[in-house]
């Protein structure tokens, strides 16, 4: 074993270890817990850069330790599990700080941090997983290590969130276990291989494949929020502002929407599944998820369910991309994977300034906080802008690559979906951002802290700013190397074009 | 002066009142907005044409100047300082009103000055969500609903340009004007880029008959708002016009329908004046300005409008003779500016609305009438499939109650905590074992 095998690994354990040893610190040893928290995410973050650096020089980042008979634990650093597992690590670092300053001062941060830690350790391991049963390993453990995180404040509405939360991810998880079951049993294979390893099942087992891909696709809707299995989202929204930024941006919603793309590439590959007739009814879920996310976030008062369901509608551009069965549609739903996420935690990150500062939890009390905080706002506008796909913010050429894969493959009605989803919103977010920045300013806000002549304090508000500069600098520089549209391309051209 | 100094000077005009929009930055400067506005000053009367390409940005974006684009520019800039010295000290002062104005300003010469589609559409989604936040600046009621107005015709008109940049992107990988028009020329589905880009630009610029929010926006703002939206808006629309649409001699139907609009434009204006004359008998009064001027500005965009059905029967005549329409946008905004100027005062004027801008606001509040009653709907079926989920008494809903019904979190986040720690230590000791 050379050591480039042991990188992957290192990646995941280089968050798993501070967690654990987070969680034995007692509370009041703040800098030992900070220090093991951005050590951490440091550490991640630079073996990171050292595989990209790898892969785009040609080595290759591999390591398997047996788990079963026949079955192997494998971590693997390819193209697509590269793009997650950068963004999971950026986004970690980020919303690292964030959460520092966020829970400063408040109750069980041992325990949260810990979580949080293990959080992001089963994300790089759904990321960098070889085959179905590493992925599901993590993907279940990602469900044990976020619903402490749901629950945090401990209310009653919070553990009712948690229990929401359980009953759809671990039917889900079982869902996915069946499925992965029966595609073992089926064909003893379960290694995540370019375009898939199935293309020489014989017809006899359709009936068996669609099913299975039904189950899996099941499996990971849940996490993915895919209509009508999104239930569990806003009801999550009760969770402090960095896990609703962890959930939609980087962990839970991002590794069910990165399942399904594993699962139609790899596993069954885009070209079998076509052939099995499974990817138009996938497009059509999609579809109807997009618009009916965006309709019922038009009726949300409460900003984070209002931007929950937002996320339900914004991940669904993944599986439509993945859906369309083209190569420049797979550009757009890959993209959407980096883009979605910097666009929507700038979002969460907004949202939880504006609560921890001015007490503001609902849109009905936005009024003029744009003059209140100002750079909030401006990272808010930014961000909500590029979710309707205004240009040149990243959210837009996800909606162009979406939209030309679209008439590329002759399904133009999709246009039509990226037309309507565009104008609601538009209709929700524009709204909020009328409201913050033109009305005129209250007496006095719900439950204003005071940071003296500051808006916030810079670890709340760095976070943010941070993160709408990279959905700006996305789509400005969008065709740079090593853009994230750039390996988007790569992992379409080696799905379509690689023989 | 060298051409490096002007192919430096055309991004810095961009990149310039960018830099400036930033509060902290434009408060620490005297006259931001003037300051601002200095490249474009430069580039508009030096005699040289220059242009450079920024091949990282965009899609390879560039920005360039030539004779035709100095003289829309020069109008911007003469506008431009206009509105600056007329408007408010009080708006001056507010930085937040300044961001807006520089935003404005940063978009519509991004307009002015790129060299691409993409560049160009970029800048004017800028300008125009920039110039909405200007209508909105201590806008009263009336003026608010203008404001609306506006922005429910910049949204639709966006999504029709951006299915037409869809188009272009589908037939050619090149952005730039002159070869996404010759390539849109040339291939059988233009004809659907033709309407988007028509349809786009006809609501941007307010072209008969989708004027009914340039009146509203006219006979609500001030003095300022005027000026800035025939800089702004308009004009960068119709430049956006003659930039991107495609020429073919096949779509003859297309420039007479053109044509057609525009002679209703212009002879619904000359109606609306007429009939204010004679009733009221004064054009040029306390607030009549902004309603003449208004029309005027209607049944310009209307001549424009035959202009361009012309050159759509006649492709041929039209190239001979595009070089004059920039001079002509030119000196009718600048000739409609000096109208206002003279004659307008500095207040808003309550002037009635059309018939349409009543039908669509009372068509908008119907509208969140419907939303709330599906809302309603919603919510029900939301606690019908609720209740079905909670009195379900399946095995697995019994299993995860017994486990979540624990009444101490904090200790059954404790235990939580425990056994997961124990999991993962044995998950590493059995990894440590296989390695």
């Amino acid at each position: 074993m050379n050591w480039n095998a042991w990188v992957p690994l290192l990646v995941v354990i280089s968050s798993l270890l501070p967690g654990l040893i987070i969680f034995s610190l007692p509370e009041d040893k703040v800098r030992l817990r900070i220090t093991l928290n951005l050590f951490g995410a440091l550490i991640k973050f630079l073996l990171v850069g050292l595989m990209l650096w790898g892969v785009y020089n040609g080595f290759h980042y591999e390591i398997r330790l047996p788990l079963l008979p026949n079955l192997e634990l494998v971590l693997r650093a390819g193209p697509l599990a590269l793009l997650f597992v950068t963004l999971s690590s950026i986004l970690w670092l980020v919303t690292t700080v964030y959460a520092i300053g966020y829970l400063e001062d408040s109750p069980h941060r041992s325990r949260f941090f810990g979580f949080f830690s293990l959080c992001v350790t089963a994300t790089t391991g759904v990321a960098l997983a070889g085959n179905l049963i590493t992925f599901l390993l993590f993907y279940e453990l990602l469900t044990l290590a976020t619903y402490p995180l749901i629950v945090h404040r401990g209310t009653e509405e919070a553990r009712q969130a948690g229990k929401t939360y359980l009953r759809y991810t671990i039917s889900g998880g079982a869902l996915l276990l069946i499925g992965t079951a029966w595609l073992y049993s089926l064909t003893g294979n379960l290694e995540f291989t370019p375009k898939g390893f199935l293309t020489n099942m014989g017809e006899e087992h359709y009936p068996a494949l669609i099913t299975i891909f039904i189950l899996l696709i099941a499996g990971l809707g849940v996490k993915a929020a895919l209509f009508p299995l999104h239930g569990w989202l806003p009801q999550a929204m009760i969770a402090p502002a960095p896990v609703s930024a962890l959930l939609h941006a980087v962990a839970v919603v991002k590794a069910g929407a990165f399942g399904i793309i594993r699962v139609v590439y790899e596993v069954f590959g885009v070209e079998f599944s076509a052939t099995l007739g499974v990817l138009t009814p996938l497009a059509w879920l999609a579809a109807f998820t997009i618009i009916y996310g965006s309709i019922r976030a038009l009726y949300q008062d409460d900003l984070k369910r209002r931007l929950a369901y937002s996320t339900v509608s914004q991940v669904s551009y993944i599986t439509l991309g993945v859906a369309i069965a083209g190569p420049i549609a797979a550009i757009g739903g890959v993209v959407h994977l980096v883009h979605q996420g910097v666009m929507k935690i700038t979002l969460f990150f907004c949202a939880g300034n504006l609560a921890e500062t001015l007490g503001i939890h609902k849109i009905s009390e936005m009024n003029g906080v744009g003059r209140r905080m100002p750079w909030t706002m401006a990272a808010f506008t930014i961000g909500a802008f590029g979710m309707i796909g205004a240009p040149p913010i990243a959210g837009f050429f996800s909606k162009w690559y979406l939209g030309l894969g679209a008439l590329n493959t002759d399904q133009s009605w999709v246009i039509f979906v990226l037309a309507g989803s565009s104008l609601l919103n538009a209709t929700y977010f524009l709204p909020i951002l009328h409201r913050a920045w033109f009305k005129t300013l209250p007496e006095s806000w719900p439950e204003e802290h005071d940071f003296g002549n500051k808006e916030t304090t810079w670890t709340l508000l760095l976070p943010p700013l941070i993160t709408a500069a990279m959905a700006l600098t996305a789509g400005l520089l969008v065709t740079m190397p090593f853009s994230p549209l750039e390996w988007a391309k790569l992992i379409s051209a080696r799905e379509f074009y690689q023989p | 002066m060298n051409i490096e100094f002007y192919t430096t000077t055309l991004w810095i005009a961009v990149i310039w009142p960018l830099l400036l929009s930033i509060p902290a930055v434009h408060k620490r400067l005297p006259w931001p907005r003037y300051l601002a506005i200095i490249p474009a000053v430069l580039l508009t009367v030096s005699p040289i044409d220059a242009s450079i390409n920024i091949p990282w940005l965009l899609y390879g974006t560039g920005f360039a100047i030539d004779g035709n684009v100095r003289w829309i520019l020069g109008a911007f800039v003469v506008i431009w300082l206009t509105t600056v010295s007329i408007t408010l000290p009080s708006n001056e002062k507010s930085p937040f009103s300044s961001t807006l104005y520089l935003l404005t300003l940063t978009g519509s010469l991004g307009a002015l000055l790129t060299t691409d589609l993409v560049g160009f559409f970029s800048s004017t989604t800028l300008m125009g969500y920039s110039f909405y936040g200007l209508l909105n600046q201590n806008a009263d009621k009336t003026q608010q609903r203008a404001a609306r107005l506006y922005l429910y015709f910049l949204i639709t008109a966006d999504l029709a340009l951006f299915e037409a940049l869809l188009l272009v992107a589908f037939t050619t990988q090149y952005f730039q004007f002159e070869v996404a028009r010759q390539a849109m020329s040339e291939i059988s589905s233009s004809s659907v880029y033709l309407y988007m880009v028509l349809l786009g630009f006809m609501l941007k610029a307010g072209i008969w008959p989708f004027y009914i929010w340039l009146t509203a926006t006219f006979n609500s703002g001030t003095r300022v708002i005027a000026l800035l939206l025939i800089a702004s808006p308009i004009t960068i629309s119709l430049l956006g016009l003659l930039r991107w649409l495609p020429l073919r001699d096949d779509i003859y139907i297309t420039g007479l329908v053109m044509q057609l609009l525009g002679a209703s434009a212009i002879l619904h204006s000359v109606l609306k004046i007429f009939t204010r004359l004679i009733f009221k008998q004064a054009l040029f009064k306390h607030g009549m300005v902004y309603f003449t001027t208004a029309w005027l500005l209607i049944a310009f965009t209307g001549l424009f409008s035959l202009v361009l059905g012309t050159a759509l029967l006649n492709p041929a005549l039209w190239q001979q003779y595009v070089y004059l329409v920039y001079p002509f946008i030119a000196i009718t905004s600048i000739t409609l500016t000096i109208l206002i100027l003279v004659t307008g005062k500095n207040h808003r004027k309550p002037e009635s609305t059309d018939d349409v801008f009543v039908l669509i606001n009372k068509l908008f509040h119907k509208l969140k009438k419907w939303h709330q009653t599906t809302q309603q709907l919603a919510s029900q079926l939301q606690l019908t499939v609720k209740s079905l989920w909670n009195n379900s008494g399946s095995f697995v809903s019994r299993q995860y109650q017994q486990v979540l019904n624990d009444k101490n979190n904090k200790s059954f986040l404790t235990s939580w905590k425990l056994n997961i720690t124990l999991f993962l230590i044995l998950g590493l000791a059995l990894t440590w074992l296989a390695i």
